[in-house]
């Protein structure tokens, strides 16, 4: 009997810690994220919707057809932060028009990806980036300064606004199509 | 009166005309409203949907600038809306409603704010505000607002206004010259029949026609107004042939002799020449007209008509006066001989017998002459004149014709005052009877009286001559000659009663009594009212009582002898009839006319007349009478011609009632008769 009353007050225990942790792991994520939105700067935040922005002008070849469709995935240099924050902005939107949902994922860890976000750092891993990449994927550079090959898309600031500069050339060789919309707003290389 | 009523009213044809055309102009104007109404509308739709579709770009356009957060893209986007010259502003929000980019107009001014704009058009005064949310997919990226005004929609409103009161203007006048063209052609016939109408009740004449050529409901209307002015001509002629013409012989009656003798004695005047104004009466035709009826009147009145047309010269005129009497106008006189010709051919071819239903009968005229410019210088003058010379010429005997002259007019003056005591006297009984005596020739016997009238006018007897014709001619004569009867056959009675043996009372009738239908029954009346038995009675007649009416006469007198009554013939020898009748009639006394016995002694050739009248009576076995016995030789004469009755003042002179009494009583009983029978 004390057995089968132990082993109640146990599983209650067990209970209790078990709903604690879900609170606790529910508020360190959301720690987490709004540790991350803090960290990441302004610049950053406006880049990742301007990332997922591009997506809603560009259209990628439908290779995989599939229902629902596959989410357009986004490769971002090792970040975790900013993935966070990108996943966290485009949680409820869809682009382009199979309204694919996006996602951002760590360029170390993803292949195929339809957009390549690379960063200045991003050279040293250059042949690894690039053996995950595909022949659709549009690399978008974070600055003038970051020299990757077939970069499609370059940000650049302007009068202290973001800018971007479109390589059309890269895009066609990406065998995707922008919106004009995009085009107008862009600088074309 | 229909001119000045067309004058002060607006006419039907242009009512109808104004009426048509706004007919014709009200479906314009409803068009014209709706075309209108339907420009302005779609103009404004247009407007909007232009509006819309350039918000529309404007969102799809600036979505990817407020996505990318470029401000400038979204300004130059928005200054694209400069060419549309009705936007005043436009103005981009983002997702928080903070203004993300404008472009104003010069001069401009936000006036709305967008938190008052939903989604969708509004319209405020002259201003249209469009907003329009941008969005991408599902997600809202901002608002866009657009400020337009409608300066553009009051041009076109103004533009289409104008065009089409120009059409509509032009519309009216086409409409009001085609109508009026079409009307005029149409209604051209109404019109003329208008005018044909106000012509006829201006002047009222007839005569003109509108030609029909028509095979219409005009054509019907036009042949009907023209029947009608047929119909009223015809009549009108009609009323006018009345109106002047006699209706018995065709001649002018005295409304159109009025007429001409106007117009003649204005051109006489004119031209200094003479006119003459004849006024014929007919002898004797009442006679012939009581006598043989009005029938054989009316002929005889024709015949008369006809004679005088034929004796006219072409530029006189004759027209009937009324009755028996014509009027004769002869224009142009030269002299008074000329008068004379065409007076004495008128009495000679009227003094031919005239046959007329089987009967011959004789009529002659008086002629009453009045001339122009001597004897009146007007109508009713000159034919006053003429009128009073053909009594004057009718005094003279019947065939005769007088010339007008100014004792005439005391004499008429006289006549008048004369009728007008024969009036007074009827009215106040004024006339008597007088008797005087008949006697057998031998002086033994009183056979008789004779009836005589008498009136004392002012203490003056008026001798009978004087004023019997006057009597006769203001119709009085049946009374008078039935108050005679009564009277003389009352007196006659009178005596019987006061037991004198009964003697004849003779009366003088004239013809218009003897031939009246209701003759016999007076007479009959009388003997019966005063008990006096008919062998008492002496009728005595002129020979003109046989004269044309002899045989309404013939039966009457037969009738008057089957009764008993004598039949006595007064003035015989004087007249102009035929002898015939003597032997025909019952006629049972001659009375030889006063003035045969007056020459007897005298002359010869007198006596030989005396005597044949006597030997003629004694042959058809009569009784003689000699009136006006004055003297002995002329009664020794008488005796010895063996005349059966005296009468005249040798024996006495006519008597008032009392003194026909004595005179009775004193031969009675001079003579030894007994009183009572």
């Amino acid at each position: 009997m004390e057995s089968i009353l132990f082993l109640r007050s146990s599983y209650r225990t067990y209970k209790k810690i078990l709903k604690l942790f879900f609170i606790g792991l529910a508020v360190l994520l959301l720690c987490c994220a709004a540790q991350a939105e803090s960290i990441l700067s302004k610049k950053d935040k406006l880049k990742a919707a301007y990332l997922l922005n591009f997506t809603r002008f560009i259209e990628w070849p439908n290779t995989t057809p599939e229902m629902p469709p596959a989410p357009i995935r986004i490769c971002v240099e090792d970040s975790p932060e900013f993935i966070l924050f990108f996943n966290q902005m485009s949680a409820n939107r869809k682009s382009g028009l199979r309204q694919q949902t996006v996602k951002a994922y760590s360029s170390n860890t993803a292949d195929g990806c339809e957009l390549l976000y690379v960063k200045e750092s991003s050279k040293d891993n250059f042949q690894k980036i690039k053996a995950g990449l595909t022949e659709n994927t549009v690399i978008v550079s974070d600055s003038e300064k970051v020299s990757f090959p077939a970069t499609a898309i370059t940000f650049y600031e302007q009068n202290k606004n973001l800018r971007f500069e479109i390589d059309l050339q890269q895009l066609n060789l990406a065998n995707v199509t922008a919106s004009s919309e995009l085009l107008k707003l862009a600088r074309i290389k | 009166m229909i001119t000045s009523k067309r004058r002060n009213k607006i006419g039907f044809f242009y009512k109808h005309l104004i009426a048509v055309v706004a007919i014709n102009i009200l479906p314009l104007f409803i068009m014209s409203g709706l075309l209108y109404s339907n420009f302005i509308d779609d103009y404004k739709a247009n407007l909007l949907e232009a509006m819309d579709s350039e918000i529309a770009l404007l969102g799809a356009t600036s979505r990817s600038a407020l996505l990318f957060n470029d401000k400038q893209s979204a300004t130059a986007l928005l200054s694209s809306l400069e060419e549309f010259t009705s936007t005043r502003y436009a103005q981009i929000y983002d997702a928080d409603m903070e203004l993300f980019a404008e472009y104003k107009r010069p001069g401009q001014l936000v006036d709305m704010p967008a938190e008052q704009l939903n989604s969708g058009l509004m319209i405020k005064g002259q201003t249209i505000y469009l907003s329009k949310a941008v969005t991408l997919g599902e997600e809202s990226l901002g608002l866009i607002v657009i400020s337009a005004n409608t300066k553009s929609l009051n041009i076109q409103k103004q533009r289409y206004l104008l065009i089409i009161g120009v059409a509509l203007l032009a519309s009216l006048i086409l409409a009001y010259l085609l109508n009026w063209t079409l009307q005029k052609r149409l209604t051209s016939p109404i019109s003329e029949l208008i005018s044909l109408v106000g012509y006829v009740a201006k002047n009222e004449r007839y005569h003109k026609r509108l030609n029909n050529e028509r095979d219409d409901e005009i054509g019907d209307l036009i042949l009907g107004v023209n029947t009608m002015l047929d119909t009223i001509e015809t009549h009108e002629m009609q009323l006018y042939n009345r109106a002047h013409y006699d209706e018995l012989t065709q001649l002018p009656n005295r409304h159109l002799l009025m007429e001409r003798l106007s117009h003649s004695i204005k051109v006489a005047d004119r031209n200094k020449s003479e006119i003459a104004l004849l006024f014929l009466d007919l002898d004797r035709f009442k006679i012939i007209n009581d006598s043989l009826g009005h029938r054989i009147g009316d002929e005889l009145l024709l015949e008369v008509a006809g004679k005088l047309v034929k004796v006219l010269r072409t530029s006189d005129s004759v027209s009937r006066w009324g009755g028996d009497e014509f009027v004769m106008l002869l224009e142009d006189i030269k002299s008074t001989e000329d008068i004379d010709i065409i007076v004495e051919k008128i009495i000679t071819e009227l003094a031919k017998p005239t046959i007329v239903s089987g009967h011959r009968l004789h009529v002659s005229t008086s002629v009453g002459i009045a001339r122009f410019p001597q004897n009146g210088k007007d109508c009713q003058s000159l034919l006053k004149h003429a009128d009073i010379s053909m009594y004057h010429a009718k005094e003279q005997g019947v065939g005769k014709y007088c010339y007008f002259n100014s004792s005439m007019l005391n004499k008429s003056v006289q006549r008048l005052s004369m009728e007008m005591h024969v009036h007074k006297a009827f009215e106040d009984s004024d006339f008597f009877l007088v008797y005087q005596p008949q006697v057998s020739s031998n002086g033994e016997k009183l056979i008789g009286f004779e009836a005589l009238i008498r009136w004392k006018l002012n203490g003056a007897f008026v001798p009978p001559n004087k004023f019997l014709q006057i009597i006769e001619d203001v119709g009085l004569m049946h009374q008078l000659s039935l108050w005679v009867l009564e009277e003389a056959c009352t007196q006659n009675m009178r005596w019987q009663q006061a037991g004198f043996a009964p003697v004849k009372i003779s009366i003088n009738l004239p013809p218009s009594f003897i031939i009246q239908p209701q003759c016999l029954q007076n007479i009959h009346s009388v003997l019966n009212d005063t008990g006096l038995a008919p062998e008492y009675l002496e009728i005595e007649l002129t020979e003109n009582t046989f004269l044309g009416s002899r045989l309404i006469a013939g039966p009457i007198l037969q009738s008057l002898k089957d009764l008993g009554i004598s039949i006595a013939i007064d003035d015989f020898g004087t007249g102009y009839s035929c002898m015939s009748y003597l032997q025909d009639l019952p006629i049972g006394t001659l009375k030889i006319d006063g003035s045969f016995v007056k020459g007897l002694g005298r002359s010869q050739a007198n006596e030989g007349i005396v005597r044949s009248i006597i030997t003629l009576g004694k042959s058809l076995d009569m009784q003689i009478v000699a009136e006006c016995v004055e003297t002995e030789k002329q009664l020794a004469i008488l005796k010895k011609m063996d005349c059966d009755i005296i009468q005249g003042y040798l024996f006495s002179k006519p008597l008032t009632a009392e003194n026909a009494e004595r005179y009775l009583a004193s031969r009675q009983v001079k003579k030894g008769l007994n009183r009572a029978g």
